[in-house]
């Protein structure tokens, strides 16, 4: 019987070729999504699966906090945090700490050619490897990281600098400063880890070594920039131990520390889509663009799904005296629901067997498009075909069951006499109207939200960002210094500044699109007990009008005022934050910034030093005292010619600093870089609202043909009596133009709240206008009327002699 | 076989009562070969379908072999109907997408006979109708009367006690239709009960009696003159 079911199916499916093309590209075009949508979405929501036992583990995260309220947040945070926790819960099996390590140049001791600048470098404690499983390839991890001066690398750090030797006790040089003894190489991490990096470095070299004159590696709830990671036993209520902390704080600290520094818990599974606060070890993942972009990948297979249901129950009249004669000779219903089932089987199987070829081919320009490395290999991935499985079940139970259902319950007395039951007739109508008011809801919707996405991207690149940073060349400082580099820096400054090419030069500790660099606890000269936080930055005199910022009262910093190294500037937020009413009435106020006295010389507007997705912080910009260098020179360029200013600018850079090589950027790209998840978001989304409209164009395509096709007798009475050929395109489309109507009627408030939502995540966001919708509202009756004239038009045309004959 | 008490067949549209069948009483005995003949609209394809069990009657009692089916629910129905009744339509209702020996070998796969009787059964009937080069063909490569006949030998396959026939030869040209009706009188004369609905009286003749009908009733029974 089944044999006879597949044969059928099959016959079915070639004779009626045009239906069956549109079912099966709409099926492989949402198969396709889904399987990309779904490998992103697993990439995604696997991070920091390397590691085994990680339920139990928990980041702890720094607030500073000002009248009860975060200022700031840290995931990277206090110094003292896991110390302090872990010897006031007993909870806590374990933990380990980690500081990133400056930018450096790491040479080989015994052949000091081999160099090699790694990304990411951390001091780490050797417990590491006890909370997390990062896989050994040599050596021991037991003690790998337990002496000074001890460093682990990576494979591929080792491939780079020892080839084919082994890297194993041979020595690191790091800046020509100190000595690294290698003691393990582990395997590099995958791409889906937060915490990734390229060489580790004992911490104890960093606590007890570089810092032997300070206990505050251990003890400081100021410090910020420590990795910490606890490694609670099972069964602990975190959430209860997390509101037990603030007790501890208050037993070990001073009043006023343990109110400003507040310890969170993270829990490590969660920290990749749903953290984002400052010093992450990467730019985090964003869960809910994540499930956004599920949801859409989804919704275009929804599409095709439907497009196949009302296909099938569209032609039911056609196959009504199959299931009549069926009926009559012995079939009982389960074996015709049976047999449409094997047809959807059918259908859904040959549809998901391409879709697995064509993802196999298209996966690297997926891969390219969305600019992470994601294995795409659908073979070698048992959550793949877990998928695959419940794409085609579940597609063979959607398509398949109702117009089973539909189709098997019509009475055979009614179909032989050619009059199928009116009632069900009407029933499988108002289900067709449904899926296609369904579709054009998600079309529409689709259209609009996409609209709005881009809106909002161009709103926050085109936005007023209160600095110029066009035709800025950045140059960032030399790795390898020594006790010159001051002295050299201003040599190179001031060649910069001969340069014909240079409109104005400025020296930074930090410049736009880029973190601060520095969180400081301030406070009013002579009055330390109110201690507030504040983003800083180092910047020289000519920083200011290099990158145009608005001053709002007193003076920019000075060159004549020797560098205003004991001057600074506020921006009107850190005004607002010192309690200050007006900002003329902050100038000459004097504060204490880390134990230098520091006036205040000028009030600039606020502006956004990083993307203005995130909010504007109070800041504080100082001139260069003794114990701050330039990490930044940034040029600003009066011409746009690029290759002989960069000849230049290299050939200075040689003269001062031959030992590193130069890194420079544009800093307009540089900024633009910030929205890069925006950017991809906003790729992707238009990618399958494209291709979900694409698939529901198609059904309306296939339902308007049936239409026309089954109206070919009505049309052709119509012709002879008069009708014009607009007023039969008309008749056949006014229908479906309706319930357009009453999608778009729908679409709108849904895809409005939805959007809203989406757009709150932005410190700055736009408005959403009417003309939005009404936009996409066109597009999409402009592409359904444009789908159905073709058929529509081609049916009027017809012949009325031919049409009535074929009756 | 059958025997019908005061059938009666009401169709019921929004505004529109019709009475398809009014007190029908007839009864057929195993092996009779029975035409119904009478006007279009006089209720005769009704009572065959009732009579077929694809349709339920109103009220009024219909026995099949001794027992009440009149009032019994579509799954009883169809497992009757697949054992014992064998239909042969005017429009023959050969199913497009399967072959001539698939609409044949088709009712036995719903009364799960075994692949080997079923391929020994398919081939005996379509070399007896004259048809097994054509065993391969999909219907709409027949003329209309091959494509009656693999509809005479679907009906027959399962070697039903009862043939249901709604105007044989309707489609057909009289050579063809007669090739027909020999097929029929031929089961007949080996046992098979027959019910024919007809407006043809020369098919009519090859029936051992006819009913007629009309305005949903029975208005003689007379018995064909070759059998008086």
């Amino acid at each position: 019987m089944l044999k006879n079911n597949i044969k059928i199916a099959w016959r079915h499916i070639l004779k009626n070729k045009f239906i069956s093309a549109i079912n099966f590209t709409g099926l492989v075009v949402g198969m396709v999504a889904v399987l990309f949508i779904w490998q992103y979405v697993a990439y995604e929501k696997n991070y920091d699966k390397i590691h085994e036992n990680t339920d139990d583990v928990y980041r702890v995260s720094t607030d500073r906090v000002k009248d009860g309220v975060a200022f700031m947040k840290f995931a990277a945070g206090a110094a003292c945090a896991a110390p302090v926790i872990a010897k006031n819960f007993p909870e806590v099996e374990n933990y380990v700490k980690l500081v990133k390590s400056g930018d450096a140049i790491y040479k080989r001791k015994d052949k000091n050619e081999v160099t090699y600048q790694p990304e990411k470098v951390y001091f780490v404690m050797p417990s590491l490897f006890d909370i997390f499983s990062f896989p050994l390839a040599k050596g021991n991890t037991a003690t790998c990281l337990s002496e000074p001066f001890s460093a682990v690398i990576t494979e591929s750090v080792a491939k780079k600098m020892f080839g084919d030797e082994d890297p194993i006790g041979k020595t690191l040089n790091r800046n020509n400063d100190s000595d690294y003894k290698i003691t393990a190489i582990i395997k590099d991490a995958p791409q889906n880890s937060h915490i990734k990096f390229d060489i580790l470095l004992s911490y104890i070299t960093y606590s007890d070594v570089f810092n032997s004159d300070n206990n505050n590696t251990e003890t400081g709830p100021y410090w910020d920039g420590f990795l910490s990671y606890l490694k609670l036993k099972s069964q602990t209520d975190w959430k209860d131990l997390e509101s037990r902390i603030p007790a501890v704080m208050e037993r070990t600290y001073d009043k006023e520390t343990s109110e400003s520094v507040v310890f969170h818990l993270q829990p490590f599974n969660d920290i990749h889509l749903n953290s984002n606060l400052l010093f992450e070890t990467e730019p985090p993942g964003d869960g809910n663009a994540v499930n956004f972009l599920f949801l859409i990948g989804s919704l275009v297979l929804i599409i095709a799904w439907f497009n196949y249901v009302n296909l099938s129950t569209a032609r039911s009249e056609l196959r009504a005296k199959e299931v009549g004669v069926r009926k009559v000779i012995g079939s009982d219903r389960s074996s015709l629901i049976r047999q449409f089932m094997v047809e959807a089987a059918l259908m859904n199987i040959i549809a998901i067997l391409t879709a697995l070829l064509l993802a196999q081919v298209l996966a690297p320009w997926f891969v390219n498009l969305i600019d992470k490395d994601i294995p795409m290999s659908i073979f070698s991935n048992l959550g793949l075909l877990s998928v695959v499985l419940a794409v085609f079940l579940l597609g063979t139970l959607l398509t398949g069951l109702y117009p089973a259902f539909l189709l098997s319950s019509f009475k055979p007395i009614h179909v032989l006499k050619g009059s199928s039951n009116q009632s069900k007739k009407n029933r499988g109508n108002w289900m067709r109207k449904g899926l296609v008011v369904f579709q054009f809801i998600a079309s529409v919707g689709l259209i609009a939200s996409t609209i709005i996405i881009y809106t909002q991207l161009d709103f926050m690149k085109d936005k007023k960002i209160g600095l110029d940073i066009e035709q800025t060349l950045v140059i960032k400082r030399p790795i390898v210094t020594d006790s010159t580099f001051t002295a050299k820096a201003k040599t190179f400054r001031k060649q910069l500044e001969k340069l014909s090419v240079a409109k104005n030069v400025t020296n930074s500790t930090s410049v736009p699109g880029q973190p601060f660099g520095m969180t400081v606890g301030a406070s009013k000269w002579g009055n330390d007990e109110e201690n507030f936080g504040f983003h800083a930055m180092c910047a020289d005199f000519n920083y200011a009008d290099t990158y145009d910022i608005e001053l709002v009262a007193g003076r920019k910093l000075s060159k004549e005022m020797g560098n205003d190294q004991n001057s600074c500037i506020l921006n009107e937020l850190a005004v607002d934050v010192f309690q200050i009413e007006t900002p003329e009435e902050a100038l000459g106020l004097e504060i204490n910034f880390w134990g230098d006295k520091l006036k205040v010389v000028g009030v600039v507007k606020n502006f956004h030093h990083e993307a203005p997705k995130s909010i504007m912080e109070p800041m504080i910009l100082r001139g260069f005292g003794e114990r701050f260098s330039p990490d930044y020179f940034s040029v600003k360029l009066n011409t746009k010619e690029i290759g002989q200013t960069m000849a230049s600018v290299e050939s200075i850079w040689k003269s001062l600093f031959s030992q590193n090589p130069i890194d420079y950027f544009f800093l307009d790209d540089h900024y633009d870089q910030q929205y890069n998840s925006e950017t991809l978001f906003g790729k992707i989304f238009s990618l399958f609202s494209g291709l979900a409209i694409l698939v529901s164009c198609l059904g309306l395509f296939a339902l308007i043909a049936f239409v026309a096709e089954r109206k070919k007798k009505e049309i052709g009475i119509r012709k002879v009596l008069g009708a014009s050929i607009p007023s039969i395109v008309t008749m056949l489309s006014k229908d479906f133009i309706k319930l357009i109507f009453i999608a778009l009627l729908i679409a709108i408030p849904l895809c409005w709240y939805l959007m809203n939502n989406w757009l709150d995540g932005f410190a700055e966001r736009i408005d959403i206008q009417w003309w939005y919708f009404a936009l996409a509202g066109l597009i999409a009756i402009s592409i359904a009327i444009l789908t159905m004239s073709y058929q529509s038009v081609k049916a009027a045309l017809l012949n009325p002699v031919e049409s009535l004959k074929t009756e | 076989m059958i025997k019908t008490e005061n059938l009666i067949k009401i169709y019921q549209t929004d505004d529109v009562e019709t009475t398809a069948l009014n007190e029908v009483n007839i009864e057929i005995k195993e092996g009779e070969f029975v035409s119904v003949m009478g006007p279009s609209g006089c209720g005769k394809s009704t009572l065959l379908n009732v009579l077929g069990m694809i349709d339920n009657p109103t009220s009024g009692h219909f026995y099949f072999n001794g027992s009440e089916v009149g009032s019994l629910p579509e799954r009883k129905r169809s497992d009757v109907r697949k054992h014992n009744l064998g239909f042969v339509f005017q429009s023959f209702n050969l199913i497009d997408e399967l072959t001539v020996y698939e609409n044949v070998e088709l009712p036995m796969l719903y009364t799960k006979v075994p692949s080997a009787d079923r391929k020994k059964r398919v081939e005996e009937l379509l070399e007896g109708m004259n048809i097994m080069h054509r065993a391969k063909h999909f219907p709409q490569q027949l003329s209309g009367g091959q494509q009656q006949r693999v509809a005479v030998a679907r009906a027959i396959v399962n070697k039903p006690k009862l043939i249901l026939a709604d105007e044989p030869t309707g489609n057909l040209d009289s050579s063809n239709g007669d090739e027909v009706m020999k097929i029929l009188s031929e089961l007949n004369s080996t046992g098979t009960t027959i019910l024919m609905v007809t407006h043809s009286q020369y098919c009519a003749e090859f029936g051992n009696r006819i009913i007629r009908m009309l305005d949903g009733q029975v208005v003689t029974e007379n018995v064909v003159r070759q059998y008086l």
